[in-house]
């Protein structure tokens, strides 16, 4: 056994393939703990940045230089128009008093220092007096965001607020439009629309210093009293983790090491059913011969004449037109149709290694020595074979890993949860001249898909030599 | 004991039929060296592994005690593979180089179940190594095959045949393969096996001297056919056959590679392939006849036990 492993190991390609398969299982099996998104491909966990953000190492290339991480904060200082009006309760929550007829302005200062952002989202409490009389605006720098008023239907693009309660108060760029906003609604008409979109833009357009305003206005004839928390900043940038994000802003790291753990998980116990179909008919037709074998071959030579790709994709779409799917775990039924539509290959080279091994001097050396069938099966040919099934095995697991990642690339597999070949489907679909090539995304499934399957097969040709005796003899 | 009933075996390749035995008559008694003797190609192998049943008879049959071996069946069938055993010509080709010395030799005790437990299966493989001359035994035992010379390989291969205390044994050119240096050593052992345990071996060559001090019968092969047999003494010292004579006058030569000189004095060039009817040797015969053309020699007892096929006789 030892010198089998010193043998594998004096070989440069059985250390690279050792290493880059040690690395993807790696990354399968700490998938879990590697990202805290485990199915990006739900709404639910997209946008945790910008869409087509790029990763973070990135910006030591100029052109990604400017571009914001994600950012989020809660103010601390606060500065007012005067400061007797302004005083603090605790470390979090203001009071603000208001004289009859007059405004006070509370701003919070900020340093920007990078481009503009996705989006902007401002959110404080906001405890108001319980008369109708005044109204709370909301700017930024000089952008009028947000005007509420405590009447229950107030003229757009005002919004309302309860007066006499503690009031929630959110500012998300991302759905202002002009019955919302007073900055969508004074853009002009045709820019209306794209409000949300150009929000980031006019108010965090450089790096700089820059103010979020709270305005209070008190039109009544008494003085008015609120409270309000120290306000939370937070915006979605166009950098993200260590692989950025898809169109959707889903982590592209994420989507990576799960694609990695379905993709080795599926293609490992498709390659062992494989490889077990294969075997049983090779094993079968090679050692006994006759009539056996030729019916076994007749069988296998129909499967093997089968035009693999396109059948799965005709089998795929009945399956899911028809509705079968529906109650068949999709997974499943790829792995089913790709090892039934691959183990040919592998029967065949097995059949040809037993028919040989069969002959040898050996083998009738054992059967000389009374052994039966099986014995000679389980000791001298399988023994022997081991070297072909370990190579099989391994180049089975690119010829899965292709076949699946094709299948989901074309959109006929998976689509639920990330899957390399997926990925670099829904990269490929979302390529416009907008977001360019998003490299970040595209190569990674790629990358990874070429260097798996090599290493797989530089795995496989190690073992096949290390592990068979008779053909290191080169007889 | 061992006897062969117009034995035949063909092997078709395609369109081409090769007789590798074309009818042969052979008997091995009790506690009896048996030779077999013939150039490359003959057909010995064949007939060594037609008689163990390893290989399918086209026509004829293989008695063993009177039993036809290929229709031995559950335990007679394991009892005659106990009793029979064969060494091959090459021994790399015969072992699988997987397995460690040890558990090559014990592969037979286990199928036979001979030993009661595994320190009585250890001595018996230890005894075994002894016995083929494989000192210090320990050391052999946990060795790989191909860490051994080919003489050491092929002692691991009749320690193998010996573990099951066969009574007949089919040594088929069991030196061969090897120097020249290493062959006496092993054809001390079938000797020694002969005078020592009284077992019966066919032994196979292709080199008539080897055979002259441990046969007691000798079969001459010639292309499938046997073309002279009888007791060794008498075949050596008077043969009569063509073929025969020039084996015999072909051994002094001290060429060691044997085969391209053994017809150096009294073969003439082939001239004319064989036309499928006449006497085999005729080609390469110099005392072709007529007749020798036309039909084939029958194998006919010429003085006590002594048969040839020519028509010189
Ligand atoms: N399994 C087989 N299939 C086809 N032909 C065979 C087979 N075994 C032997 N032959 C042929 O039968 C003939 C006799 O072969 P065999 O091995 O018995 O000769 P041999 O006397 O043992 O020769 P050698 O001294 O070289 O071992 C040869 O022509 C060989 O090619
Ligand atoms: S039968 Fe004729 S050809 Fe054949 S060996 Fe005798 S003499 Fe020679
Ligand atoms: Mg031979």
């Amino acid at each position: 056994m030892n010198k089998v492993i010193k043998d594998l190991l004096s070989r440069k390609s059985f250390i690279f393939s050792i290493i880059i398969i040690g690395f993807f299982s790696i990354l399968a099996v700490a998938a879990p703990a590697l990202t805290t998104y485990s199915n990006p491909y739900l709404p639910s966990q997209q946008y945790v940045a910008a869409p087509y953000a790029v990763p973070s190492w990135a910006t030591i290339f100029p052109q990604y230089k400017e571009l914001p991480p994600d950012v989020s904060f809660t103010f601390t200082k606060y500065v007012s128009s005067d400061s007797s009006y302004v005083t603090a309760v605790n470390a979090s929550y203001i009071k603000v008093v208001v004289p009859p007829g007059q405004t006070v302005n509370v701003s919070f200062p900020f340093k920007w220092n990078w481009s503009h952002p996705y989006d902007v989202v401002v959110s404080f409490k906001l405890l108001t007096p319980s008369t109708t009389s005044f109204v709370v605006n909301l700017y930024f720098n000089g952008l009028y965001a947000m005007e509420l008023c405590p009447v229950p239907f107030p003229v757009e693009p005002a919004v309302s607020i309860s007066p006499g309660k503690v009031n929630s108060v959110v500012f998300d760029s991302k759905y202002i439009s002009p019955a919302n906003s007073p900055f969508a609604s004074e853009l002009p008409l045709s820019e209306q629309p794209l409000a949300a979109y150009e929000f980031p833009s006019y108010a965090l357009p450089k790096p700089g210093t820059y103010n979020v305003t709270v305005s209070f206005e008190n039109t009544g004839s008494s003085k008015e009293v609120f409270v309000m928390s120290l306000p939370s900043y937070s915006s979605l940038g166009y950098v993200y983790g260590k692989l950025g994000t898809d169109d959707n802003g889903a982590s592209v790291f994420a989507e990576f090491v799960y694609g990695a753990r379905f993709d080795l998980y599926l293609s490992l116990l498709a390659s062992a059913l494989i490889i077990g179909i294969g075997l049983f008919i090779g094993l079968l037709a090679g050692y006994v011969g006759g009539f056996t074998d030729l019916s076994l071959n007749a069988l296998t030579d129909f499967f093997l004449l089968i035009p693999g790709l396109p059948l799965l994709v005709v089998l795929i779409s009945i399956f899911d037109v028809t509705g079968t799917i529906v109650n068949v775990n999709k997974p499943i039924l790829i792995l089913l149709i790709i090892s039934l539509l691959s183990w040919p290959g592998t029967a065949k080279i097995i059949r040809g290694q037993t028919l040989s091994l069969k002959g040898r001097t050996f083998v009738e050396a054992a059967k000389a020595l009374g052994e039966g069938n099986l014995r000679i099966l389980f000791r001298h040919i399988l023994p022997n074979l081991m070297g072909i099934l370990f190579a099989q095995l391994a180049y089975d697991v690119p010829g899965v890993i292709l076949a699946e990642s094709g299948l989901d690339f074309l959109g006929l597999g998976i689509t639920g949860f990330p899957t390399w070949g997926n990925m670099l489907g829904f990269a490929t679909y979302n390529v416009s001249f907008i977001n360019g090539f998003a490299w970040w995304w595209v190569l990674p499934p790629g990358i990874g898909i070429v260097l798996l399957s090599t290493a797989f097969y530089f795995f496989g040709s190690a073992m096949l030599d290390v592990l068979s005796p008779y053909k290191l003899r080169g007889e | 004991m061992i006897e062969t009933q117009n034995l035949k075996v063909y092997f078709k390749s395609r369109d081409v039929v090769v007789k590798a035995v074309d009818g042969v008559n052979i008997k091995i008694k009790e506690k009896e060296i048996v030779g077999l003797v013939g150039e490359s190609g003959s057909g010995k192998t064949t007939l060594g592994r037609t008689i163990l049943n390893l290989q399918r008879p086209t026509a004829g049959k293989v008695l063993w005690n009177g039993k036809d071996v290929s229709k031995l069946k559950g335990k007679e069938e394991k009892e005659f593979r106990r009793q029979n055993q064969i060494i091959f010509q090459n021994p790399y080709e015969a072992v699988d180089i997987r397995m460690k010395v040890y558990d090559i030799i014990a592969e037979g005790i286990r199928v036979h179940k001979l030993a009661k437990n595994e320190k009585e299966e250890r001595e018996m493989v230890m005894n075994a190594l002894r016995e083929v001359g494989l000192t210090p035994e320990e050391e052999y035992a946990n060795s790989l095959p191909n860490q051994l010379s080919g003489g050491q390989l092929q002692r691991v291969a009749i320690a193998r045949a010996l573990v099951l205390d066969p009574s007949f044994i089919v040594a088929d050119e069991p030196v061969s393969m090897l120097d020249m240096s290493i062959r006496a050593g092993i054809l001390d052992i079938f000797q020694k096996l002969k005078e020592e345990k009284g077992k019966s071996v066919l032994m196979i060559t292709h080199d008539i001297s080897t055979i002259g001090y441990i046969a007691s019968n000798i079969y001459v092969m010639y292309q499938g056919k046997v073309i002279e047999s009888g007791p060794t003494d008498e075949v050596l010292d008077h043969p009569l056959h063509p073929y025969t004579k020039a084996l015999i006058s072909a051994v002094p030569l001290p060429d060691p590679s044997g085969r391209s000189t053994l017809f150096s004095t009294e073969v003439r060039e082939e001239v004319e392939p064989y036309n499928g009817k006449g006497c085999r040797y005729y080609p390469r015969c110099p005392f072709a006849m007529n007749v020798c053309k036309e039909k084939e020699p029958e194998l006919t007892g010429e003085s006590n036990d002594h048969y040839v096929a020519c028509f010189l006789y």
